[in-house]
């Protein structure tokens, strides 16, 4: 008994963190019927390096694991600021519906060579909000918001850009290859609609799911007012 | 309405099956960050799984579910709790020190536990002693927030509790 309980608090020793920030918000969620992943790690670092829409809704693609093709839709708005949602066109109207919609990704520019962009989930995914993340001119970042910090910046995306159906095939194909080629990834794991094609999710638990349950600490909750008493013995 | 609460004794701090405790009855994509239920079970195995390296199984645990206040004060070697307590009135709560807390409820929980397992958020990181009822059972403990997760797999389910890490502390008392 008292050697297992060595051995356990050595094990702890082994995985004591390294670094000292709050953990971050959850960056995976499934869905509720599909039990299909999504790495937002991988979304919001894609958004952050694409060279332009048709760019990050391939990259997009290729994070996903499922059978659907996510479609993007790209919006620039007044202030340099841009509006990217993900979503299903399970329609095919070329346009964003309300039911589609899997996330947003909203970037500000906020001084001279600098700016955030935050992620925000919706549907199945909407438990997933990001960290409000900083972007700041020197850093790696793909054209589509490095173009921003340009003195001489004009969006292009006042009418939105949005993947039109026919390239949804391409897209497929172009991730059906994506797929073959990286087998060690996609290997073995159901989709969405339970045909096999591979993927198991890079944070592995044996090709199943998981289930989210609470989190233990009080969260404020705004209009709510609570009488609140002391205890001390 | 029922009776406020006079004493740290008088909490209504039961013992519950772990996965209404752990709020784990029903599937949601990502815990619900405003359940605030509390009390305590006892479960054969689970995984406490930090930001590096692998998770620990920790095995025949005594499972202390508890909420900290929302922002606490940073205190040395505590934590400030928060108990919302519906059956008193709505939005009702009781805050108490997690030491005074555990002083008062580790000795009327324990058992033959292997170990015992404090699940509350750590926001500040705050490094805990194993409280004097621990006796010499291990005491682990989060550093970072706490979450609860059902991992299912190949008809295996499996608790988990992740947090940015877990430490054991060990009483010197016992």
């Amino acid at each position: 008994m008292r050697i297992t309980s060595n051995l356990m608090i050595v094990a702890f020793a082994a995985s004591l963190p390294l670094s000292a920030c709050d953990r971050e918000t959850e960056r995976w969620a499934t869905t509720n019927n599909t039990n299909v992943p999504i790495d937002w790690d991988k979304v919001n670092e894609a958004y952050k390096t694409a060279d332009g829409p048709t760019d990050f809704e391939k990259r997009v693609n290729e994070i996903y694991e499922g059978d659907e093709v996510i479609s993007v839709s790209v919006q620039d708005l007044p202030g340099n600021a841009q509006v990217v949602t993900g979503f299903f066109d399970k329609d095919k109207s070329g346009t964003v519906q309300e039911g589609e919609k899997i996330f947003t990704i909203k970037r500000n520019v906020t001084g001279e060579g600098t700016g955030q962009y935050q992620t925000q989930g919706y549907g199945a995914y909407y438990a997933y909000h990001s960290p409000m993340m900083g972007i700041f001119t020197g850093m790696m970042m793909g054209s589509m918001i490095s173009s921003a910090f340009r003195p001489n910046y004009v969006p292009m995306y006042h009418q939105p850009y949005t993947t039109p159906p026919s390239r949804v095939g391409d897209l497929h194909s172009s991730r059906s290859a994506y797929r073959a080629a990286n087998p060690a990834r996609f290997s073995g794991r159901a989709s969405g609609s339970n045909r096999s094609y591979g993927a198991k999710p890079s944070r592995s638990f044996g090709g199943g799911y998981r289930s989210g349950g609470a989190r233990f600490g009080i969260r404020r909750r705004e209009g709510v007012r609570r009488t609140q008493q002391r205890l001390t013995a | 309405m029922t009776t406020p609460i006079r004493a740290i004794a008088d909490l209504p701090f039961v013992r519950r099956d772990v996965r209404d405790l752990l709020n784990l009855r029903h599937h949601r994509a990502a815990p619900d960050p405003d359940y605030t239920g509390f009390g305590h079970a006892r479960l054969d195995a689970l995984q406490l799984a930090g930001d590096v390296g692998e998770p620990v199984e920790v095995r025949g645990a005594l499972l202390i579910a508890v909420h900290s206040m929302e922002e606490p004060e940073e205190l040395p070697g505590d934590i400030d709790l928060e108990f919302f307590l519906p059956e008193v009135s709505e939005d009702h709560s009781v805050t108490v020190l997690l030491s005074a807390f555990l002083h008062v409820w580790l000795p009327l929980i324990r058992g033959d536990e292997r170990a015992i397992v404090l699940v509350v958020c750590n926001p500040n990181q705050t490094l805990l002693s194993a409280p004097a009822a621990a006796g010499r059972t291990p005491f682990y403990y989060p550093l970072g927030d706490v979450e609860s997760w059902l991992h299912v797999a190949d008809g295996h389910e499996e608790i988990r509790l992740a947090a940015r890490s877990w430490r054991c502390a060990e009483g010197e008392h016992g």
